[in-house]
């Protein structure tokens, strides 16, 4: 993803993930897709499907607060596989 | 990312009814930058491939184009307004878990404070280092005080935990959690394990979390 504005430190950041994916404090694993957020999200989106059926009358809040770094490209794929477009991967 | 499969849920279903409550998305994470380039863009995209379905024929060529989008000032408009009709809103906070981090958390003209509401926290691997574990542990606590007052025996208030059993080499983990957890709130809280997940590495678990009176 690109950014055209200038100012924002994002090489120091990027620089030395392959070497890890942690630093404390200063970058805590949000770039990469972990299994759990997938469990998370498969269990969510099944069990509040007929609740986000959109009849219903309350408001709603979703609060995230993970690790919730995902590549762009991984997404698209991981929607299609889902959907059983692609079978071959 | 659970947030966006949920994210991806209202935006296949057709909007139209108006009783339908509305809802609101806060994002959160330790880097701004996450949500700058990876999170608000994965929206953008979601909600981009809702209104329009790859072709399962296509070659690996014609899938890739389909991969580009443009992101012109029009789309923007056209992003914006589709969750306005949706009555879709979105907040973004960056920083560590805090008591101010749940005050902004709670903060904004897109939560009503009288209006009555469901609220889900969702988390993610966050229990995996123990100098951080308390931190979250009274966040998500606090989070789930601060959002019971605006729950109903309709409106329910919970949070959702997916977490590795163990993290080798790092030092977290679920019983180190839940001690925390007990230590953070005396009078109790509903836990409950909505997944167990074994595999042939580490297992994984999913705990929905609420107050114990609610």
């Amino acid at each position: 993803m690109a950014e055209d504005s200038a100012g924002y430190d994002n090489e120091a950041l990027i620089a030395g993930l392959e070497n890890g994916d942690i630093k404390p404090q200063f970058y805590e694993g949000g770039f990469k897709t972990w299994e759990c957020a997938l469990d998370l999200a498969r269990l969510v989106t099944g069990e509040t499907g007929e609740e986000n059926s959109g009849e219903q009358e309350e408001d709603t809040h979703f609060i995230e607060v993970c690790l919730s770094g995902f590549f762009l490209l991984n997404l698209i794929w991981y929607i299609w596989i889902e959907a059983d477009h692609i079978h071959d991967v | 990312m659970p947030s966006l499969a949920l994210f991806a849920s209202l935006l296949s279903h057709p909007f139209g009814s108006e009783q339908r409550g509305k809802t609101h998305f806060t994002f959160a994470d330790y880097n701004a930058s996450v949500l700058r380039l990876v999170t608000l863009p994965n929206l953008l995209l979601t909600w981009h491939n809702s209104r329009t379905q790859p072709d399962p024929e296509s070659q690996p060529q014609q899938r890739q184009e389909e991969l580009e989008l443009d992101i012109t000032p029009e789309l923007i408009t056209e992003f914006k307004n589709d969750l306005i009709r949706r009555k879709i809103t979105i907040s973004f906070i960056s920083g560590v878990w805090s008591p101010e981090f749940v005050d902004l958390v709670f903060s904004g003209k897109n939560l009503n404070g009288d209006q009555k509401r469901h609220t889900l926290v969702l988390a993610s691997e966050t229990i995996y280092s123990p100098s951080s574990l308390r931190a979250f542990s009274e966040t998500l606590v606090d989070l789930l005080r601060h959002a019971s007052t605006a729950s109903t025996s309709t409106a329910q208030t919970r949070a959702l935990v997916a977490a590795k059993k163990v993290y080798f080499g790092v030092g977290g983990g679920v019983d180190e959690f839940l001690a925390v957890l007990a230590d953070i709130c005396p009078d109790g809280l509903g836990v409950q394990q909505k997944l167990d997940v074994q595999s042939e590495g580490v297992g994984r678990v999913v705990l929905e979390i609420g107050l114990a009176n609610s």
